[in-house]
């Protein structure tokens, strides 16, 4: 009798402990959130290497680099955007 | 000595009950909007609300012989702070709060006050050598006069953090 009502008021301690962990996390700014923020500044980082590169050598296969530069900025600023979305409905409040 | 220092704590409980609700009202009239810390301090309120209401009917029946009753005593409280540390949780999350530490504060308070019930409830079920008597019966009320301070201390810490936060931004 004894054995199975400390077995009841234990799984509602840990049960508190597990709503209370819940809200612990929702304090922080996720992991996950994190590096996806890292990953788009290498990119951002990385187009604009090649940006440069492709304004210093101004051979005639250029214009033609230039162009695929241009589709990977406009899929970067989607990406960009898309995540933002979800980091915002995330970080709504305060 | 001992026990007029006891008595003298429990018997500031309903005060405590106006601190807590004075923080309510500061923080609706300075925040203006439901957040994270007007939710931690209206759970706080409810929750000291309903064990001013519910402990002269809890300790009648715990008075009576039995574990069973006992369990009575320690399950409703353990249960009704499960329910209120889901409270602050689910406020956070049906309204997509950002949980500041004053709600983690307050979370913690009420996860440590069950923790004494179960422990104090496994004392008595099994060993019944009263050791935890004297820790329950200071730790509660010491615990819910002193998360006043330690909540002001935490809003000021916050409104702190958020105008130099609006300084960078700007």
């Amino acid at each position: 009798m004894e054995f199975f009502l400390v077995l009841i008021s234990l799984s509602l301690l840990i049960l508190s402990y597990h709503f209370h962990a819940k809200l612990y996390a929702l304090a922080g700014e996720p992991q996950i959130y994190a590096e996806v923020a890292l990953e788009l500044h290498q990119q951002a980082h990385e187009l604009l290497m090649r940006k440069d590169q492709i304004e210093a050598s101004q051979s005639p296969e250029g214009s033609d680099e230039n162009e695929r530069w241009k589709n990977d900025l406009a899929q970067y600023m989607e990406d960009y955007e898309q995540k933002g979305l979800v980091r915002r409905r995330v970080h709504l409040g305060r | 000595m001992q026990n007029e220092f006891v008595a003298f704590m429990i018997s500031l409980d309903r005060y405590v009950f106006v601190g807590y609700l004075l923080l309510l009202i500061i923080a609706l009239l300075v925040n203006k909007k439901i957040s994270s810390v007007t939710t931690a301090f209206f759970t706080l309120c409810c929750w000291q609300a309903l064990s001013v209401s519910v402990s002269q009917f809890l300790y009648e029946q715990a008075s009576h012989d039995g574990i069973l009753y006992k369990f009575f005593w320690y399950g409703a409280w353990t249960v009704s702070n499960l329910f209120f540390i889901w409270m602050i949780y689910q406020f956070h999350l049906m309204q997509k709060l950002r949980a500041t530490s004053i709600a983690i504060a307050v979370s913690m308070l009420i996860l440590s006050n069950t923790a004494i019930q179960v422990l104090d409830f496994i004392d008595r079920a099994t060993a019944n050598s009263g050791l935890m008597a004297n820790i329950y019966q200071l730790f509660i009320p010491a615990s819910n006069i002193a998360i006043i301070p330690v909540v002001i201390y935490l809003w000021c810490f916050e409104y702190r953090k958020n105008i130099n936060i609006a300084a960078a931004g700007a």
